[in-house]
């Protein structure tokens, strides 16, 4: 052993002094955060020679995931604030007859009074009778900018009550995220587009908050869904939605209205005569021209083009002619029904607050001419570290989120409206993966703001199992979520849809059972405090 | 037990002084079977099983291949290849030869088995150490001399040290019998040099692992083979240059662990990688990656095959003898056909080479333009080749070329966090050698309290940039 000491020594001299360091570290309160293990987590090493204990979720031979141990698939909320969710209790009839889809814990639609999807239910049991279209608007950030969730439960309600088309599709595009995996939109040509995100455009982004300026001969082309038996969707009826307005001025994203300025009679744009003349638009339904005029205009306004198609297209197209650019936010593409259509209307990066940079009139004019059945908002998942949720119980978020509820509502108040929470989102910032301390909180006040607004509320971060539920799901074969914590894998999307769309359908039901068709249609709510809307330019006609 | 963990850094320090107050050569080497096995029973104590039942086979037939006759060897090998491979294979690939067979006869796919980890590393060791004692003996009976000579191990405990050695346990490098064998039956020491050594080797493993490898894992590299078709042109591209880093940080950086965990008792383990993504062609690229991995299918398939001869099927036979070699190497890390292709892939290049060197075209000493391209066409055809190594099936990897082809070229969506290491990670993979040898000299003239307080500052910092997890190695699926 003596021919070993100087190493021996060595050994002791170095791993001596870093356990010294590492017990530093609990002698002050100010270091705490160096420390590399607290009291009352696993003991080191030993803990590792103990069996593993925690949810398990296995695959069963038909490649669903189930339950390993079902009892702790139902076990109650970890936190006092989660306490005070209501996520439907299991004795709850609807909660009971939800399906199971592990991970996920079944839960339902809360909607006090039963009245909150009244409007979109009685669509519902039209289109369910042959007759009509149901229309869902869903807004919200990268949760649904990839069609993921609303693709999933856009596939349910119309395998049950009818395809009634793609609805609302933005003509532009953030590329990284492909917004539809149902039709395929090709641009043609270099488009500038601006979002509610990147700001610019004068706050004019249309109904999906995206707006695009199609270059001098640039176009759009839409392809329909692809159907079953591999053909494509017959599609009746087609909308173009594009601006108006003088000249674009370079940097501003080809808008010129300011925050207030009324859509149709705003004569704002001075000094526009530098800019770029806007030029002529054009469309083409199934490779027949069907109109074209010129966006040119003395004011900043948005105008519609209304093609309805008897024999019926399966593509359809847009573009800008010779003469200059054009402005364009969206088309609609819908079959005439019966059925459903459900709108996904996502922007990578939003938050309640992001509609604030909208053109408040010019929503509420996009809205009104949409005019959904029901309005789905699906925010926050991007102000988790705002400080006002941080503070206390986080009481002071809900007025910035009751106003973006109100934005959204104030162009079809009589709509019915939906608000769901943010999923489960994860952190590893200096410690091993966790979810972010606000989703409780964040939820409770959107729950509190469904509940003054006459909303129904749909827990998300609860049918993904609550706190701890991401890193569950990412640590799945196959993940059901990203290692980044924050977005859910294509598998994981799918079950939170299939549950959302379970809720729906379940409370279908439950106000199918209780007569709600017989009933008077709810009151809207009490307008907004916001500005009149400015009355709406009459669509244009073919 | 991971290594990149706190309790890993409890562990080794305190078995490590325990071994060296224990005063009798002997005494250590059962301390160290000892720890071996509580290291491996801290994942699942019931892979022990699996583990000392091969311990006890492999042993065993060592023992009965001295007192056979010569004629008799050759049999008990084959007999020792079938118990040693035989639950590797029945745990590693049973489900995927019956899912396979299942598409032409009518058979029961059986569940999939819980894979004891480290198998494929210790059953090979063990069969490597059953070969070169018939080698050996083989050899002496015809009155040669062996070209790796090994004895016979008769001591149990050394024995199973040898295959339980808790550094090389899990995930290698893959050794020769002869060369831990022998440093166990030999007196071993510890020099201040080889602590410092050993720190540099572990700092340099926690950095590889938690600040570059899981950094791109988290940040890059899971979601996009999660969901392929969310993801752009650029995106899959920059992900498979993340995933090639990754992988290379991951598995180096493990060997870094068990080299400096190794040098702590004295041993010396040979290095499993040098620089690889510097190679010139592919064939070079097998010389410089997961090194011990390579020489064993070298000694124990490729040259048993006929090597580099030409034999039955004439100037074919090495081609053959290439792409099988290959094809065993790809599929001894996973039962699924996409490592069989991956396999097949990088049989085509490894024959190219071969082909190209043998007609005279390769240039010996390549100008700068020329090992540039050279360079770029080795490293791009080793990162494409591993979208089949990292899809966890054909249709991932397809939907991961078609994205390449098809997707679009926006800007990637990945943070600034994950750039910065995907850069740096490369520029450290480039930079020349001698570098690294003179950080170690100068940690080394560093006194010990200075070289401790350097070590918790490097764990430091892994915790604060690191993405907080301690990662399962890549390897450890193997």
């Amino acid at each position: 052993m003596l021919v070993d000491a100087p190493g021996i020594s060595r050994l002791l001299g170095v791993f001596g002094t870093a356990g010294f360091a590492l017990a530093l570290t609990y002698t002050h309160p100010a270091l705490a955060s160096f420390r590399p293990w607290e009291p009352g987590d696993p003991v080191p090493v030993f803990s590792r020679l103990l069996p593993a204990s925690g949810p398990r979720v296995v695959e069963a031979d038909d490649g669903q995931l189930v339950d390993a141990d079902p009892v702790l698939a139902a076990a109650g909320p970890a936190s006092a604030v989660e306490a005070s969710l209501t996520v439907g209790a299991p004795a709850d009839p609807i909660v009971a007859a939800l399906a199971s889809r592990p991970p996920g814990v079944p839960t339902a639609l809360v909607d006090a009074g039963h009245r909150g999807m009244d409007a979109f239910y009685r669509k519902l049991a039209l289109a369910e009778a042959g007759q009509g279209i149901a229309r869902a608007s869903q807004w919200g950030d990268s949760t649904i900018a990839a069609d993921g969730i609303t693709s999933t439960v856009r596939g349910r309600l119309q395998a049950r009550f009818g395809d009634a088309g793609p609805g609302y599709l933005s003509m532009g595009m953030d590329p990284r995220w492909n917004v539809r995996q149902d039709v395929v939109v090709t641009p043609h040509g270099d488009l500038s587009t601006v979002s509610l995100m990147l700001g610019g455009g004068g706050g004019r982004y249309g109904y999906g908050g995206i707006a695009s300026t199609v270059p001098a001969e640039g176009y759009v082309s839409v392809t329909g869904p692809k159907q079953a038996d591999g053909s494509r969707l017959v599609m009746k009826h087609f909308e173009l939605w594009y601006q108006v307005g003088p000249p674009i001025v370079e940097g501003e994203g080809g808008a010129g209205a300011a925050e207030g300025a009324g859509a149709a009679g705003a004569a704002e744009g001075a000094g526009a005569a530098e800019g770029t003349a806007r030029g002529d638009w054009w469309a083409r339904v199934g490779g027949r021209g069907v109109g074209g005029g010129s966006s040119a205009s003395e004011s900043t306004g948005d105008r519609w083009k209304l093609v309805d198609d008897p024999e019926g297209f399966t593509s359809a197209s847009a573009g800008a002619g010779a003469s200059g650019p054009v402005t364009m936010y969206g088309m609609v593409l819908e079959t005439g029904g019966p059925g459903v259509v459900w709108d996904a209307l996502g922007v990578v990066g939003v938050g309640s607050r992001s509609f604030t940079q909208h053109n408040r009139s010019h929503l509420t004019n996009q809205v009104s001419h949409r005019n959904p059945d029901l309005v789905v908002v699906m925010l926050g998942g991007n102000e988790l570290g705002l400080p006002v949720l941080g503070k206390g119980d986080g009481g002071d978020y809900l007025p910035y989120y009751i106003d973006a509820v109100h934005r959204l509502r104030a162009g079809a108040p009589q709509s019915s409206c939906l608000i769901i929470t943010p999923l489960d989102q994860g952190t590893r910032d200096g410690g091993p993966a966790r979810s972010k301390p606000n989703l409780a909180r964040a939820a409770a006040v959107q729950q509190e703001a469904a509940a003054q607004e006459g909303c129904a509320f749909w827990n998300a971060w609860s049918a993904m199992g609550g706190d701890g539920a991401v890193v569950r799901w990412s640590s799945m074969k196959p993940p059901l979520a990203w290692s980044d914590l924050l977005h859910l894998s294509s598998a994981g999307q799918d079950i939170i849809g299939q549950m959302l769309a379970d809720a729906i359908e379940a409370g279908f039901s439950d106000w199918t059972a209780r007569g709600g068709a017989r009933q008077p249609m709810p009151t809207p709510p009490a307008p907004a405090p916001a500005p009149a809307p400015a009355p709406a330019p009459p669509a244009v006609r073919p | 037990m991971l290594f990149a963990t706190f309790d890993y850094f409890l562990f080794l320090p305190v078995v490590a002084v325990v071994h060296w107050l224990i005063g009798s050569p002997f005494g250590r080497t059962s301390w160290l079977f000892l720890v071996s096995l509580v290291f491996y029973a801290a994942w699942d104590p019931g892979d022990t099983v699996a583990l000392l039942a091969i311990v006890g086979i492999s042993y065993i037939f060592g023992l009965v291949q001295r007192r056979a006759p010569e004629s008799a060897r050759g049999l008990l090998l084959a007999a020792a290849a079938v118990c040693l491979l035989g639950p590797m294979v029945y745990f590693k690939y049973t489900r995927w030869v019956m899912d396979t067979l299942s598409v032409f006869v009518d058979v029961t796919v059986p569940e999939r088995h819980h894979l004891p980890i480290g198998i494929s590393f210790y059953s090979f060791q063990a069969l490597a150490y059953v070969i070169d004692v018939r080698r050996t003996l083989g050899a002496r009976s015809r009155g040669e001399v062996p070209k790796h000579p090994l004895e016979v191990e008769s001591n149990p405990i050394r024995f199973a040290t040898f295959l339980l050695f808790f550094p090389h346990l899990v995930a290698g490098p893959i050794l020769r019998a002869g060369t831990l064998l022998t440093q166990l039956r030999l007196p071993r020491r510890l020099d201040p040099e080889d602590v410092s050594y050993a720190l540099t080797r572990l700092a340099t493993g926690l950095v590889k692992k938690l600040l570059i490898a899981d950094v791109l894992r988290v940040g890059v590299v899971d979601s996009m083979f999660a969901d392929p078709v969310r993801f752009g042109a650029f995106e899959t591209l920059v992900a498979l240059y993340a995933y090639s880093l990754q992988i290379y940080c991951d598995f180096s950086g493990y060997t870094d662990f068990a080299i400096g965990s190794a040098r702590l008792f004295g041993f010396r383990i040979p290095e499993n990688f040098d620089r690889p993504y510097r190679a010139l062609s592919v064939a070079e690229y097998w010389r410089r990656w997961h090194i011990t991995l390579s020489d064993w299918v070298r000694d124990y398939v490729y040259y048993p095959l006929g090597g580099s001869r030409e034999g039955r099927l004439g100037p074919i036979q090495p081609y053959l003898n290439t792409y099988i070699t290959l094809v065993i190497l790809a599929v001894w890390h996973g039962a699924n056909w996409t490592f069989v292709l991956y396999g097949l892939l990088h049989g085509t290049a490894v024959s190219i080479n071969r082909y190209v060197k043998r007609a005279g075209w390769s240039v010996e000493a390549p100008s700068f333009v020329q090992a540039s391209w050279r360079w770029a066409l080795t490293f791009h055809f080793v990162v494409l080749a591993r979208i089949l190594f990292r899809s966890p099936d054909l249709d991932v990897a397809g939907s991961v070329v078609e994205q390449l082809v098809h997707g679009n070229w926006a800007w990637p969506r990945y943070s600034l966090h994950a750039w910065v290491v995907l850069a740096l990670g490369y520029a450290l993979h480039a930079s020349p050698p001698d570098w690294a040898t003179r950080a170690r000299a100068a940690f080394g003239r560093l006194p010990a309290p200075v070289q401790g307080a350097l070590l918790v500052v490097a764990g430091w910092l892994c915790v604060q940039y690191g993405p907080g997890d301690s990662l399962a190695f890549i390897y450890h699926d193997f």
